[in-house]
């Protein structure tokens, strides 16, 4: 969380671009990976990303600081926008999602940790969607389970059991 | 792949991030679009500002409107003539059954007035007749009975 982060949070609600701009720099890597990590397509991640942080400018004055990241809100936003886009794109992103991992596979013999982590970042994607949200905020990220349950609209209890299958499922994927 | 070295992986991914140039271009094309969304802002709240004036001018003119007519309610249930405690049609029945009874109570105070005024005057001319003709004064009330009687013998008698 960005110091004095309600204050900034505030000036933004009020119009003040520059406060907007910290949140941008402070959460924008994240999100991007985030959204990254569930299209596995870099573009496609950057367009979603830019979109998350407009609609976030467009609709600041919706938001209500409950002492947790902006982040979370962002996370919400985000997801919508990965739901959306998996509605209208799914077809393209999957020929284009197969063709990345051709090109990949020159790269990954090289170095055997960058082949495991290309590896677990393609099977990603392949995880059911919350799975995908509780893998990444987890682990990627490392938020608290309360973080993550604010995000995600649900329980601790029940982030903790869909971390735990979201575990096997991708251990599943990844011995397949 | 121990569940150990899958979270170490997955921290792994921390490192990806977006192209540095795309992070700056996105962030001057959304905080550019900021300042149209700040200018729209603006006019939304003037334009709510002018709707809030117009809005309080009516509000003004409905509660003007509602205290007048509240007012002639109020004036017509308290101060109304046909509500008028003093035309109430029970209250007047009450205050004549109250007049008529102490016109009543009045009337019998007369007639007994009246019965004990005659009764005393019966007495009083006996009385004054009585003494009269113990004295030997010829009575001078004409008003008795018995004077009357003893004046018209007297007459016959002086025929």
């Amino acid at each position: 969380m960005l110091d004095g982060e309600k204050k900034i949070i505030e000036d933004a609600i009020g119009g003040e671009a520059s406060a907007f701009g910290l949140l941008y720099d402070k959460y924008q890597p994240q999100i991007y990976r985030f959204i990254y990590l569930k299209v596995g397509h870099r573009e496609e991640a950057e367009d979603l990303t830019h979109q998350v942080f407009l609609s976030a400018w467009q609709s600041i004055e919706k938001y209500q600081h409950k002492g947790f990241p902006f982040s979370s809100w962002l996370y919400q936003i985000s997801r919508n926008k990965v739901i959306d886009h998996w509605r209208t794109r799914k077809i393209t992103l999957d020929i284009e999602d197969a063709a990345e991992q051709g090109e990949n596979d020159s790269e990954i013999e090289k170095i055997e940790i960058r082949f495991e982590i290309e590896r677990v970042q393609r099977a990603i994607p392949r995880l059911k969607e919350e799975y995908q949200d509780v893998i990444i905020m987890r682990f990627v990220e490392e938020l608290s389970y309360e973080e993550i349950a604010t995000a995600l609209n649900k329980p601790q209890t029940t982030i903790r059991v869909l971390q735990h299958r979201a575990i096997k499922q991708l251990k599943d994927i990844l011995e397949k | 792949m121990t569940e150990e070295k899958l979270v170490k992986i997955l921290s792994g991914l921390r490192t990806v991030g977006p192209d540095k140039d795309y992070a700056k271009q996105s962030r001057v094309l959304i905080l550019s679009h900021a300042k149209a969304v700040s200018n729209t802002r603006f006019v939304t709240v003037k334009s709510v500002f002018d709707f809030l004036r117009v809005a309080a001018v009516t509000a003004f003119g409905i509660v003007l409107l509602l205290t007048m007519f509240g007012g002639v309610s109020y004036v017509n249930n308290n101060f109304s003539p046909i509500l008028l405690s003093g035309l109430d049609q029970k209250s007047l029945m009450t205050e004549a059954d109250e007049i008529n009874n102490s016109i009543n109570v009045t009337l019998k105070e007369i007639k007994y007035l009246d019965n004990s005024t005659a009764a005393t005057n019966n007495q009083i001319d006996q009385l004054a007749g009585n003494n009269k003709i113990l004295t030997g004064e010829a009575p001078t009330s004409t008003t008795s009975r018995y004077d009357q009687k003893i004046n018209e013998l007297l007459e016959k008698a002086a025929q």
